[in-house]
């Protein structure tokens, strides 16, 4: 090893507008938001104990999750159909559809149904315990029907889904929000100062799905614990 | 001074759980981090990689963090040993020090140095470094990217104080020649083939 050699090569070092564009790498912009979300998600689960899904198993899930967020856009169409060519307003199952974007969408249709249209608190009372094994049954709730029984088709639907695990809650919403073009078919969404919020259940509890830019964030309702962090 | 300050309070309410503070952090350091994984590991898919697992690590490694030296430091000092673990797992190239440190370096053209476009072509400049066998380029750049001072740099590569300082030295006379002979001022040094000879 020689260690005295050599002298500087150039009285100042390294000449500064070499060692400036050294440390400008240009870093892609898509790489910085990756590792940034993974950086948060671990984040997360040390100060919240949150359940982190990988973008792997994610990507595994996505054709079951396809799978059932096509089963539930099809059962809601069959119920439309069905009670729009029976006019039946009888007995409900529980679970799924409601029919809450009226209230954004066709103030009369809101005031219609506002009887029948029980307060957010209270939607999880409604759905009970069957959320949880329910992925896929759907149905329309009272103030769709209330719409509808007042000779007014519903403008839009908004659904209550339920899910087996929070990563399935978020890529269900999200495929949902992609396949459901149809703007007569959509989520719970509350625009409030650009966050989407949907209303959801997962294992029962009410829990909000809050979508901020290119990430979706699932949100327990109670206690705001981060149940999934995942990247469109 | 006001960025530190800053990044002082920032890493505070970050060590307090606060998920905003952390983002602005980590958005904050990313791109020189990238740039320290960038030159050294060589290329943009290993950086984007190391670059990510830095910046985990920081996120699990920050309630040990105790402001001895500055945030932005001690980043660039983990996203440096995170690539020297990918280089290490690469095992491109054998280390052989004595005779790296033996070879003699050409120094560059001082008036070709002082002619030097303000713009600087910046694919020469990465063709330049990747030419520097690791043993030199690896401390170049934890001294002129991540900001690290001799004693750092001694104590991570695990070499004598006066080898980092020459071997930066070396370094950075053969980054400017090569620099230099990319963008066609003079011939280039490239020290690769002596490795493992």
């Amino acid at each position: 090893m020689n260690d005295s050699l050599p002298p500087e090569p150039l009285p100042d070092g390294l000449p500064e507008v070499l060692r400036g564009a050294l440390r400008d790498a240009d870093a892609p912009s898509t790489g910085r938001e990756s590792a940034i979300a993974a950086a948060m998600a671990t984040f997360d689960q040390i100060h919240t104990g949150a359940t982190v899904i990988d973008l792997q198993q994610r990507r595994r899930r996505s054709t079951r999750v396809l799978s059932i967020a096509a089963a539930v856009v099809v059962v809601v169409g069959a119920a439309l159909a069905i009670r729009s060519l029976t006019g039946d307003s009888g007995e409900k199952s529980v679970t799924a559809i409601q029919a809450s974007e009226a209230r954004q969408t066709d103030q009369s249709v809101a005031k219609s149904a506002a009887p029948a249209v029980a307060p957010a608190a209270s939607t999880e009372e409604r759905v009970g315990g069957a959320a949880s094994d329910a992925k896929s049954e759907s149905s329309t709730d009272a103030a769709t029907d209330a719409a509808t029984n007042a000779g007014q088709a519903p403008t839009a639907m908004s659904a209550v889904l339920a899910a087996e695990s929070p990563a399935e809650l978020a890529d269900l919403y999200r495929q949902i929000r992609q396949q459901t073009a149809d703007p007569s078919i959509q989520l719970d969404c509350l625009p409030e100062d650009s966050v989407a919020v949907a209303r959801i259940l997962y294992q029962g509890r009410d829990a909000v799905l809050v979508e901020t830019g290119p990430r979706i964030q699932a949100l327990a309702a109670s206690d705001c614990t981060t149940l999934a962090t995942a990247n469109p | 001074m006001v960025a530190e300050l800053d990044d002082a309070a920032l890493v505070r309410a970050a060590q307090g759980g606060d998920r905003r503070a952390m983002d602005a952090l980590l958005r904050h350091q990313y791109d020189r981090i990238y740039a320290v994984c960038r030159r050294i590991t060589g290329n943009d898919a290993d950086a984007a990689d190391v670059s990510q697992n830095t910046l985990i690590a920081i996120v699990r490694a920050l309630p040990r963090f105790d402001g001895r030296s500055s945030f932005s430091t001690w980043c660039y000092r983990i996203a440096t040993n995170a690539s020297l673990d990918e280089l290490r797992r690469r095992r491109r190239h054998p280390t052989s020090s004595i005779d790296i440190d033996d070879q003699p370096v050409s120094l560059p053209d001082t008036k070709a140095v002082d002619a030097l476009d303000l713009v600087v072509d910046r694919l020469a400049l990465s063709q330049a470094l990747e030419r520097i066998p690791d043993d030199f380029r690896v401390p170049l750049v934890m001294r002129d990217v991540a900001d690290m001072d001799y004693g750092e740099i001694a104590e991570d590569l695990a070499i004598p104080l006066g080898t980092v300082k020459s071997r930066i030295a070396r370094g950075r006379a053969l980054l400017t020649s090569n620099y230099l002979a990319a963008i066609g001022n003079q011939p280039g040094i490239d020290e690769r083939p002596s490795f493992g000879s």
